[in-house]
């Protein structure tokens, strides 16, 4: 029997390589599984953004002739049960001033962003451009907080964010922003 | 004529606001001890209004104005009860100064426990608890978290781990007995009833006693409120009625019984009296005081003899109503999904449409007993789209007055019901 000697420096380098492919191959299948969770997260962002655009336009593509219930319609097939519900029974005092004024305008998504979320749910800030104003306003450019929901549809429209609910949205990115300017 | 002016001055005297002294426990007068609603109390009935604190503010200077909802009941003594629906309560607690929680006297039991206990359920994991536990570790336990909440001490904004359970608050009914346990107090409402969640909708004016005689009473009777579907049984949509060109007959009757106005004349007698003269006054008779000289003046004396009981019946008439149906979101969610698989283009024709005044008028009066009603018949409504639909009534009645002195507020009423319209869907067999 042949006898291998091996020096103390040799087992040393050896078990380092070990270790080294080790942490590779491991290093190796995290990056993979994290580039295809990126791809996921990005595509599901995608339809939410496109889903929130469409609800969103749909919201202020306003036709006073057409009427409420057209407008209702396309706008339910793009909500969650609830949001259909809430805008299905609080339209009222919206159409009333659109058909008093002979409403008609068209809306553009001019740019959407991703501002929060948990689970299956969303928070998107659309800025839309309007073809003329509505009533009582001057302004045809604005930005919209919306509510995204998951559902076994896909992504639909919930609702619109309450002021509070903005608020607490705008400082809480306010504060990542700061925190991220410090790390850097 | 001079009777009318002698009434109206009673009236006035009678219904001059008073303020209560709360001596007692004020839930004493609302709870019977077994735990039941005391039966004294006044019924003021489901009431809505839009309010801004329930308000989604839009782009373009847009809005949708989202109404709380209240039933509410009227103490003796004048205190106002406030059950509000769920979502309306979840809106109260996180705004509860503009909402007017905060000057709420509190809830039955230990202080506002039930109140925190059903809020807690209302939102469930939607509360952050690590999130509160780490700005503010002061509160050990969620409840303390909700007791500084509806303090108005704690904004509870930040600390939502999600937001769609808000819109579906607004499905929790009622009329779940787990939601049944929140009544709010508000001592002597009923004088700053502009103030109070469902402002003065119905409320009775409070009434003190002239001492002489009892105290007047008013008897408020349940408004009886029915819209429902008349005929067929089963309604088909309009495009497989073709032939019958049926529809759907919907009924609305509304019978609002008088309101019973109780109060006490006192009555005098007169008789002829020698009362002492006064110093700028000539004698012309003897008291009997034991002077041997006229030293008295005729005059008339009033006697209190008894109290004339009047029961008046006040008609409280129907001034305005509002009918609608609205195919409910479910309905909806089916004829766009599932029948949109199987039925090439299954679209929404006419979810939601007026029945009153849209397709019928309404019309409506008072009997010589008080009794007043309103109704009015849809006859033939040529439905487009099939499924359940919501049938909402709103109206409003003109209060009562007598003599020209308001004895209670105008009422705003809603009452729903259902309908359901069907279609025959054409099925393979083999």
């Amino acid at each position: 029997m042949r006898e291998i000697f091996l020096s103390k420096q040799n087992i040393v380098y050896s078990i380092l390589l070990g270790l080294l492919i080790a942490i590779g191959i491991i290093v190796l299948q995290n990056w993979t599984g994290h580039v295809e969770d990126s791809k996921r997260t990005a595509v599901a962002d995608q339809d939410a953004a496109q889903q929130a655009s469409v609800a969103v336009v749909q919201f202020f593509q306003i036709d006073a002739q057409q009427g409420k219930d057209e407008w209702l319609h396309q706008l339910c097939a793009l909500s969650t049960k609830a949001g259909c519900s809430l805008f299905t029974e609080n339209a009222d005092h919206l159409w009333k001033n659109y058909q008093q004024f002979e409403i008609n305008t068209s809306a553009q998504v001019i740019q959407t962003q991703k501002v929060a979320e948990v689970d299956n749910e969303q928070i998107w800030t659309i800025n839309i451009h309007l073809s003329a104003p509505l009533p009582g306003s001057n302004k045809v450019d604005d930005v919209a907080y919306v509510l995204m929901q998951h559902t076994e549809d896909g992504w639909k429209l919930d609702r619109f964010l309450f002021e509070k609910e903005i608020e607490v949205i705008e400082q809480q990115n306010m504060q990542k922003k700061n925190l991220q300017e410090v790390g850097e | 004529m001079k009777k009318a002016i002698l009434i109206s001055i009673l009236l006035v005297f009678i219904l001059s606001t008073p303020v209560y002294a709360q001596e007692q426990d004020p839930w004493s007068e609302v709870f019977l001890p077994d735990g039941s609603l005391n039966p004294s109390l006044i019924d003021l009935g489901e009431t809505s209004e839009a309010v801004d604190w329930m308000t989604i503010d839009l782009p373009f200077g847009q809005s949708i104005e989202l109404e709380a909802n209240y039933h509410r009941y009227q103490t003796e003594s004048g205190n106002m009860v406030v059950m509000p629906s769920a979502s309306t309560l979840f809106f109260m607690a996180v705004n509860a100064e503009e909402s007017g929680l905060a000057d709420s006297y509190e809830s039955i039991g230990n202080g506002h426990a039930n109140m925190i206990n059903v809020l807690g359920r209302l939102v469930g994991d939607n509360l952050d608890w690590n999130k509160v536990q780490l700005d503010h570790p002061e509160y050990k336990q969620p409840d303390q978290f909700w007791s500084a909440v509806i303090n108005g001490e704690q904004d509870v904004w930040s600390y939502f781990s999600g937001w769609s359970f808000i819109t579906q608050l607004k499905d929790v009914s009622l009329d779940d007995a787990a939601y049944r346990s929140i009544y709010l107090l508000y001592l002597n409402g009923t004088q700053t009833c502009t103030n109070l969640p469902g402002q003065c909708s119905g409320v009775v004016i409070p009434l003190v006693t002239t001492h002489i005689c009892p105290e007047p009473t008013i008897a408020i009777q349940e408004a009886m409120l029915v819209i429902e579907k008349l005929s067929p049984a089963y309604p088909l949509v309009i495009g497989q009625d073709t032939q019958l060109r049926r529809g759907a007959d919907v009924e609305i009757s509304i019978t609002i019984p008088p309101v019973i106005f109780t109060w006490y004349e006192p009555i005098y007698e007169e008789r002829e009296i020698c009362r002492s003269a006064g110093a700028s006054e000539s004698p012309n008779c003897n008291t009997g005081s034991g002077s041997l000289v006229d030293d008295g003046v005729h005059d008339i004396e009033r006697i209190f003899k008894e109290c004339r009981e009047h029961v008046e019946h006040l008609p409280d008439a129907v001034t305005s109503l509002q009918a609608n149906a609205a195919l409910d979101a479910g309905s909806q969610a089916w004829i766009i999904g599932t029948l949109g698989q199987t039925h090439y283009e299954a679209y929404l024709h006419h979810p939601s449409f007026s029945l009153v005044p849209g397709l019928a008028p309404w019309s409506g009066g008072c009997a010589g007993n008080g009794t007043c009603t309103a109704s009015s018949l849809i006859l033939r409504i040529p439905v487009e789209d099939p499924g359940t639909y919501l049938l909402g009534m709103d109206i409003r009645t003109s209060g009562t007055q007598f003599q020209g002195v308001t004895i209670t507020y105008p009422r705003q009423l809603h009452q729903d019901g259902l309908m359901n319209v069907y279609v025959t869907l054409p099925a393979i067999t083999q």
